[in-house]
């Protein structure tokens, strides 16, 4: 069951090695895969810096791969773009952003995009 | 290595190599050994092709795992990796490669970036697929193409030189 984010909400991104260029996020942060077409954030609200670092390192890394930080999105801007912010609290905060172009090059311009549209990034 | 690889930091794959496991690390040798032999047949190398196989072997060796994205995306794939390597070997060195980065189902991405205003993005697969998007300031563009034979697609030349075009 998915509840719907508020467009002035912001979400987290969280960003691996190969995402990123020194402090450059890559466009590939915001690709989703092609089998599922779904891409998962954090829901950030009310949540401080470290609390969402904590976050990252309980939900989103691996025992073998540890997140490097993240990139903070508005849900306005994931809008902007035809895509929807669907939050399904498993776990909690989690959410998806949804309704991706089936284009494969379609998808890589809208990731383009939402790298321009990233309000804040915090590594480390 | 051999005196005759200069362009590649055989260190700079030693430890992946070596602390990787199974079919992986296989495949992950032998995409080595075929990018090598294929540098080896090219009869002219510049600074910025070595600068460009660099940063592809440098992105090989970041996703060289499952689930490098922690969240389950696939390893590169050997044949976008050597199709990609086949690109950026047949572009002038006026069109120097801005970074090379590799998305969760494999695809490896070569980008020609002046700011973040003008950028070109290439996604190459493994059938030679190429989709492509570009910023130019307040203008998108994008589309596909397919990458056979010797000749780079005139979309994607036409593509990059707008990111250098004043």
């Amino acid at each position: 069951m998915f509840s719907v984010v508020a467009a002035e909400s912001a979400v987290a991104r969280f960003l691996f090695s190969g995402h990123l260029k020194g402090s450059r996020v890559r466009p590939n942060a915001f690709i989703p895969p092609e089998h599922d077409l779904r891409l998962s954030v954090c829901v950030t609200d009310d949540l401080t810096t470290q609390d969402i670092h904590a976050w990252g390192k309980l939900y989103a890394s691996s025992p073998d791969r540890e997140a490097k930080g993240f990139a903070l999105l508005h849900v306005f801007d994931f809008h902007a773009e035809d895509l929807s912010v669907e939050r399904d609290d498993d776990p909690p905060r989690h959410a998806e952003v949804a309704g991706w172009p089936a284009d494969k090059e379609a998808r890589l311009d809208v990731a383009k995009q939402l790298v321009r549209a990233i309000a804040e990034i915090q590594l480390g | 290595m051999t005196a005759d690889t200069p362009w590649i930091n055989v260190d700079l794959f030693a430890g992946d190599s070596s602390t990787a496991v199974g079919v992986e690390a296989r495949c992950f040798a032998t995409t080595e050994r075929e990018i090598i032999s294929e540098w080896l047949a090219a009869p002219i190398t510049g600074a910025p092709l070595r600068d460009g196989l660099r940063a592809i072997m440098e992105a090989a060796s970041e996703t060289q795992r499952t689930n490098w994205d922690g969240n389950g995306a696939a390893p590169f794939k050997q044949r976008a990796l050597l199709n990609a390597v086949r690109l950026l070997k047949r572009l002038p060195v006026t069109m120097p490669v801005d970074d090379v980065y590799v998305d969760a189902d494999g695809a490896v991405l070569l980008e020609w970036q002046t700011s973040t205003k003008r950028s070109f993005t290439v996604a190459v697969n493994e059938h030679g697929e190429l989709h492509f998007a570009g910023v130019f300031g307040l203008s998108r563009l994008r589309g596909r193409d397919i990458f056979v034979g010797d000749r780079v697609p005139e979309s994607i030349r036409l593509g990059i030189r707008r990111v250098f075009d004043a």
